[in-house]
């Protein structure tokens, strides 16, 4: 199974409240996934075996895989295209 | 049920709160989470320090909100505290922009990992698309409305 990671700032519950509202709508679209929150610190080790990431976060570098804006997830604002980008690099 | 009532509580709701700027709110309401025992000394620094890093604005509608928190370390006893400043408080946008957010309200996060804090945040957020309840809750002015709007929205 594919993964997807998201990181945030503090790891207090901002990436743990995104990947569960990504995990929820993969799920109604029958799209089977890995989502995982990760601590920022950690990042490049999971990047490597991921299929998308989801920033909450400014990226400070450019990374081999789709990057994806998070926040839309937290305010509903662009959600769906974002969540387009997520399907596409799970194919 | 049990979380909701643990985390927020009238007593942590804030209605026209005066602050001038995100310093002078994270100045004042640490104070008062110090003086009322929900976090360490070190809670004011550790906000600030965060923010800084990485901020908290949210461009929902129909209008921003904040989120500030920090790392579970500053916090004594956990809490959800709700902050209507008395005019719009200016915030850094969370993530990728440079932009700023005018928050009109600010939900301060005391949260240190606990169990259901994640589902709990996830249902406040969720809020945070409910145009209507937004709207309402932009509109009150008592403390036990909106402790019993929230409840009704997220509990």
């Amino acid at each position: 199974m594919k993964k997807i990671i998201v990181a945030c700032g503090s790891g207090v519950a901002t990436s743990q409240t995104v990947a569960s509202k990504i995990q929820n709508l993969l799920r109604e679209r029958n799209i089977q996934a890995q989502v995982e929150a990760v601590d920022i610190k950690s990042l490049d080790t999971h990047i490597k075996t991921s299929a998308a990431y989801v920033a909450i976060t400014k990226p400070d570098k450019e990374y081999p895989i789709p990057v994806v804006n998070g926040i839309a997830f937290l305010t509903g604002v662009g959600m769906e295209a974002e969540l387009e980008k997520i399907i596409r690099a799970l194919q | 049920m049990g979380l909701f009532n643990e985390l927020f509580s009238e007593d942590l709701v804030f209605l026209d709160f005066p602050c001038r700027d995100k310093y002078e709110f994270f100045e004042k309401i640490s104070r008062l989470l110090l003086e009322k025992g929900y976090v360490k000394s070190s809670f004011q620094k550790a906000l600030v320090e965060r923010e800084e890093k990485y901020p908290t604005g949210l461009r929902t509608t129909p209008f921003h909100v904040a989120i500030p928190h920090t790392d579970p370390a500053n916090i004594v006893r956990p809490f959800i505290a709700v902050i209507r400043p008395e005019r719009a408080v200016e915030f850094n946008e969370m993530g990728m922009s440079d932009e700023k957010v005018e928050a009109r309200f600010l939900f301060l996060l005391g949260l240190n990992r606990g169990e259901g804090q994640t589902e709990l945040l996830s249902r406040l957020i969720h809020l945070f698309n409910n145009r209507e309840a937004m709207e309402r809750l932009i509109k009150e002015n008592d403390r036990g409305n909106v402790i019993r709007l929230l409840k009704e929205n997220i509990n």
